[in-house]
């Protein structure tokens, strides 16, 4: 079996495969949609070195993930073989890191333009109106709604487009961990949410200041950003109840953020609230 | 509407009251920290230089026999315990040092049972009658073995001198030898005069209240590689800075005491090849000395400041009843000569490999626990990173004082340090790290905390109770010329429990870095 072959069973196996055939030049990082990943992304990424022991490594800036490979042989390597091969594997990962840090730039840079060039949105956009919420420094783009995602200094790094129907998407190759948007202006306390419709009804409902992570997957990181920048303040994280989703994401990834930074989850009970 | 998951679910089921209801309920519980209405006892007691409270050392915390002594000299001359406790440690390291050794893991890693010991009193405290006190066995050992080797030390005098004088005798006899036979029998004669001249005796000697760095190798060499520094003066310090060597002494003789290692001097007119030196310090300076010690930059970082474990008690002047006249009492008194007697009873003329005391299990898990809690601490940004010059040290130095205490208490036969002992150390340790930090304040400490002691003082001048970062600096433009080098000893201010900082955010405008001032501090002016 060939180096390339063998190399691409390890990407497959590890649930990255390439949608399309990919060319493998000789250590240099490729991009490439990976299952599963939406048209026109490129998510996934490969490095591959023939010489002098066949290497590589592979991964996802979507989901973070990072694999090492080597080809399996029956040859001990010597010691300069080995030093050659350390010497390879990190210099793939600087070209992945100034490859990565190129992809979020270049997104953060289309964010701005796009986010410079919409229109503030307006409470009657069809997913505000369905969810009986107000467009809180929402813009809009066609019939999409943006939601900008920050950090805890304020540089917008990417945009998530909301259409009519709810769906929801990313701009592609932005960086979300730790990044939110903010609704209102904290007091003595702040709330986070998932998801801006939630975060704009709890604002609503209390009048206080709620952060949308946009997942529950970014909870944690986006805690532990607001913790650093107001350490007096009091938080509460309000957590999804997706009670029907094995492990029940929601609430897992809400306590894992209050443990972080030291705050109490709040849960949506529907006990004895007739469901519609 | 699918399975209601979210409060946006809620909200359209019952309305948002209900998400109110849950989220401000959650949200009493919520404490915040470091919270603006947190009771001044929240916060911890801030460690500042010159500012820390030092606790008292009370008397007890030294066994039986030292434990009253110094108690009772504390009482009858009114001077706080500390000092009587601190030179009561040094006499004992001074008796028992170089000829025993605590090894708290029982392997090949030894402390010496030498042990520097600085108190800081002003003039008029008292602290040459506590010395008198402490000290007077000592002397009094001196004496009367003194006395005692005075017949023989004239004997063997007397040999050596006639042996001298027959030898310059055959020397000038040589000369005039008719042959090779004759000087060679001349020859013969002074080197068995040589042979079997005696050696010199000296009487033993302790101590000593004033030496140079020099006389100091001799006097290792001359008395059983063993000295203590005792005195309440700090004339010392102008040795070692060099007031006799045009401002730069030899320190290295200070320094080889306390850790032990071999001493090789060779120069002309004098040798001095010492395998385990042993010096102990008891001292008792004006806290104003402290300050002129601190302007020998070779001090802090030789390490010989480091070495010291430092009291700084709060002086009795002022507040003592010149009509209460409590002696010590005479059995009290007695003991105590009687235990340090005791201990000098097999101090033989030439001394032998230190006899090493290891650890019990409890006592060695009580000393681990200790120095790892001051490991932890130690490092960057930790509470006592100041002063880790001084800590690194701490916890060898609560071995010694374990090892000291358990031969006081048990005699010159004890065979491990025990677990009593151990603790009795450590809580002195405990004890002797606020006194440190309130020395090092004295004993002027790095940049940053010079620049944060000006913070503090702005802060007090003005009475903050917050302060932004900005006005800080603006406030003290003349010290911080660059905004890193104010956060630096903003930093420090925090780690020492003095601050605490945030971020307020202000409507229309950038966001301020603030710092809410630890209430304490204001009432520390």
């Amino acid at each position: 079996m060939s180096v390339e072959r063998q190399f691409l069973d390890a990407i497959n196996a590890a649930g990255l495969a390439p949608v399309k055939t990919i060319d493998l030049p000789e250590g240099r990082i490729v991009r490439y949609r990976a299952e599963g990943d939406k048209a026109g992304s490129r998510n996934g990424w490969a490095v591959l070195h023939r010489h002098p022991i066949p290497a590589g490594a592979f991964g996802s800036w979507k989901t973070g993930e990072q694999h090492t490979w080597r080809a399996t042989t029956n040859e001990t390597s010597t010691p300069a073989e080995r030093a050659e091969q350390q010497r390879n594997l990190q210099a793939a990962q600087q070209a992945r890191a100034a490859e990565e840090a190129r992809v979020r730039a270049d997104a953060a840079a289309r964010a701005l333009k796009l986010w410079s060039g919409a229109k503030p949105a307006t409470d009657d956009h069809p997913y505000l109106r369905s969810k009986n919420v107000r467009a809180y420094g929402l813009r809009a783009l066609r019939d999409q709604l943006m939601v900008p995602a920050r950090d805890a200094d304020g540089r917008l790094h990417t945009l998530q487009f909301i259409g009519p129907d709810g769906s929801k998407r990313f701009l592609t190759g932005g960086r979300i961990a730790g990044c939110y948007y903010a609704i209102g202006r904290p007091d003595d306390a702040l709330l986070l949410a998932e998801g801006y419709a939630t975060a704009a009804t709890l604002h609503q409902a209390t009048g206080r200041a709620v952060a949308v992570c946009f997942n529950c997957g970014n909870l944690v990181a986006v805690a532990r950003a607001l913790r650093a920048k107001f350490p007096r303040m009091r938080f509460v994280v309000c957590a999804d109840n997706d009670a029907a989703t094995p492990g029940n994401p929601g609430i897992t990834a809400a306590h894992q953020a209050a443990k972080a930074i030291g705050a109490r989850v709040a849960v949506p009970s529907f006990e004895g609230v007739a469901h519609v | 509407m699918s399975k209601p998951t979210d409060f946006n679910d809620l909200a359209q089921l019952a309305g948002p009251d209900a998400v109110k209801a849950t989220v401000d309920k959650v949200l009493a519980a919520v404490v915040a920290p470091g919270s603006v209405q947190a009771p001044t006892a929240e916060w911890p007691d801030p460690i500042l230089p010159g500012m820390v409270k030092a606790p008292e050392i009370p008397a007890e915390i030294l066994p039986g026999w030292l434990g009253a002594m110094a108690g009772a000299v504390a009482d009858s001359t009114q001077t706080p315990p500390a000092l009587a406790v601190m030179v009561g440690l040094s006499v004992l390291a001074a008796v028992l040092q170089r000829r025993y050794e605590v090894a708290p893991f029982g392997d090949d890693y030894t402390e010496p049972l030498a042990l520097w010991t600085l108190t800081a009193l002003p003039s008029g405290a008292r602290k040459s009658a506590v010395f008198s006190a402490m000290t007077a066995p000592l002397l009094r050992w001196e004496k009367l073995e003194y006395d005692r080797g005075r017949a023989e030390r004239g004997r063997v005098a007397s040999a050596c001198k006639v042996a001298e004088k027959r030898i310059e005798r055959l020397l000038s006899n040589a000369g005039k030898a008719k042959d090779d036979h004759e000087r060679e029998r001349i020859r013969a004669e002074i080197q068995h005069e040589r042979d079997h001249m005696p050696a010199e005796l000296r009487a033993p000697r302790l101590f000593t209240e004033d030496v140079t760095a020099e006389r100091l190798q001799a006097m290792f060499a001359e008395y059983g590689e063993r000295m203590a520094l005792l005195s309440d003066e700090a004339g010392i310090f102008q040795i070692m800075a060099g007031i006799y060597n045009g401002g730069s002494a030899n320190l290295d003789a200070f320094l080889k005491g306390h850790a032990g290692t071999p001493m090789r001097v060779d120069r002309a007119g004098r040798e001095a090849h010492v395998d385990k030196p042993a010096l102990t310090f008891g001292l008792a300076v004006q806290p104003g000395m402290l300050s002129e010690v601190a302007a020998s930059r070779r001090f802090r970082d030789s390490g010989l400041l480091a070495r010291f474990l430092y009291a700084m008690p709060t002086s009795n002047v002022g507040r003592r009843d010149v009509r209460r006249r409590m002696a010590i009492p005479d059995r009290v008194r007695d003991d105590y000569e009687v235990a340090l007697f005791q201990l000098l009873e097999d101090v033989p003329a030439v001394i032998g490999k230190p006899r090493v005391l290891a650890m019990t299990e409890p006592a060695l898990d009580l000393w681990a626990d200790f120095a790892q809690e001051i490991e932890d601490h130690q490092g960057e940004g930790g509470r006592y990173e100041a002063i880790s010059d001084w800590t690194s040290k701490l916890p060898g130095a609560v071995a010694r004082v374990a090892a000291l205490l358990e031969l006081a208490e048990v005699g010159r036969h004890a065979e491990e340090v025990s677990e009593i002992a151990t603790e009795r150390a450590v809580a002195l340790g405990r004890l002797l790290i606020a006194h440190a930090q309130s020395a090092f304040g004295l004993l002027g400490t790095d940049g940053v905390d010079t620049d944060a002691a000006a913070i503090v003082k702005w802060i007090q001048a003005h009475g903050l109770e917050e302060f932004s970062r900005r006005d800080c600096q603006k406030s003290l433009s003349g010290r911080f010329r660059t905004q890193e080098r104010m956060n630096k000893a903003l930093d420090r201010l925090q780690q020492q429990d003095a601050l605490r900082h945030y971020t307020k955010r202000n409507k229309g405008a950038p966001a301020s870095e603030m710092c809410l001032v630890n209430p304490k501090l204001l009432s520390l002016i």
